[in-house]
């Protein structure tokens, strides 16, 4: 006799999952019905299947390619002279998109349509804001007090 | 006899504590994460792009928005589904690009075959034959993708549900029916043709 339980629901009932009341409904339908004794088996070989299955290994190739890739990414290469906008921002530990309202106080050049910064034009104006902010310029005094761990919750 | 103030084992790092290491610029602790975690993020592309050269390369891209949206990430203990969900997004736009140039091979299981080779050999401890191994991912394959996506979540990576559901993006419930049907699909395609688990 065919049997009407449909196979997604003995899938939720493997896992206890179903409303309580139909979860011990189809317990007890299981024990007399022949067919869906054989699917839960073949859910019980379709799970220990998927345990069994091996996971990939990448290439050696492919991680050394990832591992160098991210190196140069996480661990600034030696210091160019001319930074690119993309750089400033790195340099000065904002993103990009933040830069915005800096760049046109910034001791930029322009060469072909793209801007260029020299570090060390870029270090005098870093100093020159240095010398704003300690003296109570825009910050004002109060941020003179660091915490010990700026990182903890302090926007810089 | 040492007193037991004294005898304190120290606690693993966790994903959040490596992380927080690195925003703070040690990048070695980068790399302990990315060993952690590239064999996870490796498969999970696989599962979902079928294509082992661009799983290699969301692979990368992955790791390379984890290294460069470091600001974003709010230490919760969600490292590891915030991760995939990078890399789901990853293959995603790379499905688009691939489906707007050429036809799904969904049609030709020759194709698909060809394409999902086995690279490495099954380890001793898992005695499941290379067949019964091709048999199983064949099945895989052919569930609808996102069916495919949550039981690779949940049989591979042995997320929890909640943690399915964030990389989905998707409701609780909505995982479970996914789940359910993905094994009851497999069951289906399988019964009869792989041994007991």
């Amino acid at each position: 006799m065919k049997c009407g339980t449909a196979y997604k629901e003995l899938a939720a009932y493997t896992r206890n999952e179903l409303p309580a009341e139909r979860q011990q409904e189809l317990g007890r339908h299981v024990g007399e019905c022949q067919t869906c004794r054989q699917r839960l088996a073949a859910l019980r070989a379709v799970d220990g299947a998927l345990r069994a299955l091996p996971r990939e290994e990448p290439p050696a190739e492919t991680i050394l390619a990832a591992r160098r890739l991210l190196s140069a990414e996480i661990r600034p290469p030696p210091e160019s002279e001319v930074l690119t906008l993309d750089e400033v921002a790195a340099f000065l530990r904002i993103e990009p998109e933040e830069l915005g309202p800096y760049v046109e106080q910034l001791p930029a050049f322009e060469l072909g349509g793209r801007i260029r910064v020299r570090r060390s034009r870029l270090l005098e104006w870093i100093e020159q804001r240095e010398r704003q902010f300690g003296s109570g310029g825009a910050a004002g005094p109060a941020l003179r007090f660091w915490p010990v761990e700026p990182w903890k919750g302090v926007a810089l | 006899m040492a007193s037991r103030r004294n005898d304190i084992q120290p606690q693993p790092l966790t994903d959040d504590d490596l992380f927080l290491m690195f925003r703070e610029g040690q990048a070695d602790a980068f790399d302990v994460l990315f060993d952690r975690h590239y064999v996870s993020v490796y498969n999970f592309a696989r599962t979902m792009l079928r294509d082992a050269s661009a799983a290699e390369e969301v692979l990368q891209e992955t790791f390379l928005a984890v290294a460069r949206a470091a600001r974003t990430y709010e230490a919760r203990g969600t490292f590891r589904t915030w991760l995939l969900r990078i890399a789901r997004n990853r293959s995603l736009n790379r499905l688009d690009a691939q489906r707007a140039r050429r036809q799904v091979l969904a049609d030709d299981p020759a194709g698909l075959a060809l394409q999902y080779p086995s690279r490495e050999p099954s380890p001793p401890q898992r005695a499941m034959g290379n067949e019964q191994v091709q048999l199983v991912k064949r099945a895989m394959l052919a569930l609808p993708d996102r069916q495919r996506e949550a039981i690779a979540l949940y049989a591979f990576e042995e997320l929890t549900y909640q943690q399915i559901a964030e990389v989905l993006d998707v409701p609780i419930n909505t995982v479970k029916t996914l789940i359910h049907r993905a094994r009851a699909g497999l069951a289906e395609a399988l019964d009869g043709k792989i041994g007991p688990g």
